[in-house]
């Protein structure tokens, strides 16, 4: 017996668009793909037998193909994650996921493509604001069905959540999408082991700036806008180049805490969190670096009044009309905790006002380093 | 409503499992069929509502294979077998609560609480969290757990036989620790996988396909005759653990397999949906307050359950303008005021168990 | 549908009752028999609580000396010490004493109102009711963390038990134990639906939740102290007095109709002590359901069936478990810290179910 959905996939050519769309000439075909190894592999054993019975499921996940990492322009594709993205035809009809990738399409100039964006962390960056507030926007990620109903045909998404093979709050995995004839991105290197895997079975700390940039050219050349592309990068290049100028006149190496207070304590950002990335380009350091396990860590206030940080960055989080200016209430309440009197960041008058969207990988990371700078370094920006 | 002749005294109990017969009983018979009739009228409903706008008539075109693939896909692939799933689960869980419910005589013992649920959902928060686990890890790893804990469970409750009141007991004490490992998981992650985890603790059938559906059928049809079968000897049990044990081993073995049928039917439904929030607890009272005390009403609760969830689940997908929320939120909103409502109703005081 | 009066004359099922009570609570008497036992063994209960109260005082990110806390209130510097201590330990702990007492007599009040064994100060919708209060005031006022929207805890919690004892009420019977715990389970439920939808679609609101839920002491401060000492003084002054209403009840609701008890009297006091003391603490420091739930089972194992006994010793027992379990969390995990919520679990559950297996417990 086979589970209905079989009629779907099986004839993979079944899905095409009867407009003779050729927005899917690219892509290879399901059928070098061993249906028995895929069936093994993600059938765990207890589920096994009973399971058997509904044959393939519909969340298998993986295609297969070639494991470079990164994306690279083979012929008309380019690889993401293990998925050849087409290139020849640029997309016209785009669904954004979370803020790096609702900033970077606006970045791109592809407003105007975009059908439905979701998920921010923070306001958009000022520039993009008139842009954004033309799009039909969504506060948590909306359902499969309310995607399909936008007739998209991509997704670009920052983080694998919406590509997860795990249902709940899931477009479905990028092959399952790819058979309903919608091509997706997910930002590198933040490729899962394999397609349908989430965040977590990702490793954060090897995001870099380099690998914003790449994401830059990539969709550059798949929507087509190349040149626009280069720009952005060229900017982004410069900002930082001039920031680490800047900074490498410093004659110290601040510590600084990015965090917030808790009924624990205080959660601070861990070494794999990207604002290590930053804080390094800021020619700042994380006292919590030590803590590799996880991108956000819990310490209790003792720990940090022993590591004795010279600044906390209070960052808020999550909704589109968050701002740095928030993060007041949590500045107050670390200032006036007694507890915390000695600590150099309260002493100084050094506790100040952050975001969270501003830690997440995307085109807003080099203003953010140039910010940080300004913030931890006040004696060299006068 | 209650034929008089079935009344009887109170204080009063029929000694002696011979005095169990078969009935059939007008009101179960009535309140079942309101119920299954509700179950499939929301069933048709939930196929054809979505955010997904299409018309009737593509609905009888996708079954038939007549309507365009993105719809077929849409009703065949998505709803067809998340509906299917979503009675399922509602079945089972019901029956599962009402077997717990008796054999402990505590209206409160439902597989939420004597620590099933709580092994489930430690287990796939666990592949949720720290793998981040597929649909169908999350799955396998959700019945592994739960089968474990029942297992263990037992043998910790297990001296000499297995009390309703010591393995209520236990269970407290295991699902304490179970519950704070997953709070703990909940704690240590990032806050989109949290809420990914928060989502599956709710109880969802947000992405169900046919896999799920399958499962949990096959559940049903290992489990439901067993429950059926077993129903008669619940009120062999009902005569309190002292009677019970002075009635010997008969008694032991009708208890470990009601114990045993209704974890199966609690870990099968936990696989594939998540603990769903209060169906367990709440389709066996609500029947039981529907019904006169006596009678086990298995069938009736079954349908109430299957009503709860697929009545959730289609206002959890429909009502929240293009999100979805997971059916364990709605089941809570449904069923707690008519539980209540029930409740300050009611002339009858009211039993555990 | 036809009812059947509760039998209000009829002795005979009465005295059964009371004759399967008796030999109950010989089967289920305690390991120490006799006052003097009892007492003695209290007297140790309570060293022991004294000892690991001084223990919470120096252990933790780093061990400081008694000299140390003396020199803290004596001789102040306003060194990073001194401020450990006054302004994050001592707090931490006379809040978890405090806390850990009023969550045991909310437990005993709890199972002995309801007689249900499942009792804890979730039942009465307390849990519930805080966490909705919550996280409606984080929604609705905005960011910050959870531990500063207290009184909407209180008040919510407050509202909850109100609700389930209302409902209870209502209908033939009054608040009989069953319906109680049904009514409990029902409006915890409809309110865990309105968590649910908010933390689910208000990310801030879930990433508040999720650490609050968990229950845990880090946050308490000197405020948290002083708002919380004199309400859960009174509700253990409530408690105290109900104690022999407690046994009576405990024979079942005829029984102690006939003996003169005014159940409806009993139960609610017994209510209203149990939102101070639950309410108070759950809003001070989270949801920690496992102490209410388990530690009267122990107390009643040790000192048997009497509430007399049953409430001074979970008072000592209670907070002991919560503040050795706030110790452990601060020093395993370093530089995290587990919380005392996760750590009273692991630690106390296998316990109890030792014991559980180890013993009859006398049923309630």
């Amino acid at each position: 017996m086979r589970g209905p959905e079989s009629r779907l996939r099986e004839p993979g050519d079944r899905l095409r668009p009867s407009d003779g769309t050729t927005t899917k000439d690219g892509w290879v075909p399901m059928t070098h793909i061993d249906a028995r190894t895929r069936g093994v592999r993600t059938l765990a054993p207890i589920l096994g037998l009973t399971l058997a019975l509904g044959a393939c499921s519909p969340t298998d996940g993986g295609d297969g193909g070639t494991t470079d990492e990164g994306g690279q322009a083979a012929g008309d594709t380019i690889q993401n994650c293990d998925i050849e993205v087409p290139a020849d035809e640029a997309p016209e009809r785009v669904f954004a996921a979370y803020q790096p990738a609702i900033e970077m399409a606006h970045a791109l100039g592809i407003s105007d493509r975009l059908v439905g964006t979701a998920y921010l962390d923070a306001e958009v960056l000022p520039e993009y604001a008139e842009a954004q507030e033309a799009q039909e926007y969504y506060a948590n990620i909306p359902s499969r069905e309310e995607l399909l109903n936008h007739d998209p045909d991509f997704v670009l998404s920052g983080f694998n959540g919406v590509f997860a093979d795990g249902g709940d709050g899931s477009f479905g995995t990028r092959t399952e999408l790819r058979e309903l004839g919608i091509e997706s991105w997910i930002f590198s290197p933040l490729c899962p082991s394999e397609d349908g895997g989430t965040d977590e079975s990702i490793d954060p700390s090897t995001v870099t700036m380099d690998s914003i940039y790449a994401d830059l050219h990539d969709l550059g050349t798949i929507f087509g806008v190349e040149e626009r592309a280069e720009e952005v990068v060229t900017e982004m290049q410069e900002t930082v180049s001039e920031t680490e100028e800047i900074v490498a006149e410093a004659e110290d190496t601040p510590s600084v805490v990015i965090g917030r207070p808790d009924d624990e304590g205080f959660r601070v950002t861990g070494e794999p969190d990207f604002s290590t990335v930053l804080l390094e380009h800021a020619g700042a350091e994380n006292p919590f670096a030590d803590l590799d396990e996880a991108r956000n860590i819990d310490v209790s206030t003792e720990e940090l009044i022993e590591r004795d940080p010279d600044y906390i960055l209070v960052d808020v989080c999550c909704d589109a009309e968050m701002t740095a200016a928030d993060a007041a209430d949590g500045v107050a309440e670390i200032r006036n905790d007694p507890a915390l009197a000695n600590v150099t960041a309260v002493e100084e008058d050094q506790v100040l006002e952050f975001t969270f969207a501003d830690r997440s990988a995307g085109v807003r990371s080099a203003p953010v380093v140039a910010e940080i700078a300004e913030m931890v370094h006040p004696e060299l920006y006068e | 409503m209650v034929r008089r002749s079935e009344l009887l005294p109170a204080g009063t109990r029929v000694l002696g499992p011979r005095g169990v017969s078969l009935r059939i009983y007008g009101p179960a018979v009535l309140v079942g069929g309101v119920f299954t009739g509700l179950a499939l009228f929301l069933a048709m409903l939930s196929i054809t509502l979505g955010d997904f706008d299409m018309r009737l008539r593509d609905v009888p075109a996708a079954l038939t294979g007549q309507a365009s693939p993105l719809v077929t896909h849409i009703v065949v692939d998505l709803r067809l077998p998340r509906v299917l799933t979503g009675l399922g689960v509602g079945a089972a869980l019901a029956m599962s609560g009402m077997l717990l419910q008796r054999l402990a005589h505590n209206p409160l013992v439902s597989p939420d609480i004597i620590g099933i649920n709580a092994g489930a959902s430690t287990a796939a928060v666990s592949t949720i969290v720290v793998v981040g686990g597929t649909a169908l890890t999350i799955a396998s790893g959700a019945l592994l757990g739960a089968v474990t804990t029942a297992v263990l469970l037992y043998l910790l409750a297990y001296k000499q036989g297995v009390s309703g009141y010591r393995l209520v007991l236990i269970g407290i004490g295991v699902t304490a620790m179970l519950t704070s490992v997953t709070s703990y998981l909940m704690t240590r992650t990032d806050l989109d996988t949290a809420a990914r985890a928060m989502f599956w603790l709710t109880g969802s059938l947000s992405g169900r396909g046919w896999p799920h559906a399958v499962t949990i059928g096959i559940g049903l049809l290992v489990f439901a005759p067993l429950a059926f079968a077993m129903a008669r000897q619940i009120r062999l049990l009902q005569l309190g653990d002292d009677t019970a044990r002075a009635l010997g081993g008969r008694v032991q073995l009708a208890r470990a397999g009601l114990l045993f049928t209704a974890a199966g039917l609690s870990a099968m439904s936990v696989a594939v949906a998540g603990p769903v929030t209060f169906v367990a607890l709440v389709a066996p009272q609500i029947v039981r307050r529907l019904l006169h005390e006596r009678v086990v009403g298995l069938l009736p609760a079954a349908a109430c359950g299957a009503v709860l969830v697929i009545g959730a689940d289609l206002i959890a997908r429909t009502a929240f303008g293009g999100t979805e929320l997971p059916a364990g939120v709605i089941t809570g909103a449904l069923g707690g005021p008519y539980m209540l409502y029930l409740l300050a109703r009611t002339n009858r005081i009211g039993r555990g168990g | 549908m036809a009812s059947h009066a509760p039998a209000p004359a009829a002795s005979a099922p009465i005295l059964a009752a009371l004759r399967a009570r008796l030999q109950a609570a010989a089967e289920g008497a305690g390991m120490l028999q006799g006052s003097w036992s009892r007492t003695a063994g209290l007297f140790v209960a309570v060293c022991a609580l004294g000892a690991t109260t001084l223990a919470s005082l120096l252990y933790g990110n780093q061990t400081l000396a008694l000299a140390d806390v003396h020199a803290a209130y004596f001789s102040y510097t306003g060194s990073n010490t001194d401020l450990v201590i006054l302004h994050l330990r001592v707090p931490r702990t006379l809040v978890g004493l405090v806390v850990g007492m009023a969550l045991g007599m909310a437990g005993v009040l709890v199972q002995g109102i309801t007689r249900n064994p499942l009792g804890g100060p979730g039942i009465l919708g307390i849990n519930a009711g805080a966490a909705v209060a919550a996280v409606l005031a984080i929604t609705v006022l905005g960011t910050g963390a959870l531990i500063g929207y207290v009184w909407f805890a209180f008040l919510g919690a407050a509202l909850a038990a109100v609700l389930v004892y209302t409902v209870a009420s209502l209908g033939q019977g009054g608040a009989s134990p069953v319906k109680l715990a049904v009514a409990g389970a029902a409006v915890s439920a409809m309110l865990g639906s309105v968590t649910s939808a908010i933390i689910l679609t208000d990310r801030t609101a879930l990433n508040e939740y999720r650490f609050w839920t968990v229950g845990s002491l880090a946050g308490a401060d000197t405020a948290t102290l002083l708002y919380a000492t004199p309400l859960i003084a009174l509700g253990a002054l409530v408690a105290i007095g109900l104690t022999r209403t407690l046994n009576t009840l405990a024979l079942g609701d005829e029984m102690a109709r006939s003996l003169g008890s005014r159940i409806w009297l009993t139960r609610a006091l017994g209510g209203l002590a149990v939102v101070l003391l639950a309410g108070t603490a759950t809003a001070a420091a989270g949801p920690i359901g496992f102490v209410g739930l388990a530690v009267p089972h122990v107390a009643r194992a040790i000192a048997g069936p009497d509430y007399r006994w049953i409430l001074p010793w979970t008072a000592v027992l209670a907070p002991l478990l919560l503040l050795a379990a706030d110790i452990l969390g601060r020093i395993v995990a370093r530089p995290e810290e587990l919380q005392v919520g996760i750590v009273t679990a692991l630690v106390g559950a296998p316990f109890f179910i030792y014991l559980v297996r180890r013993r009859k417990l006398a049923s309630l």
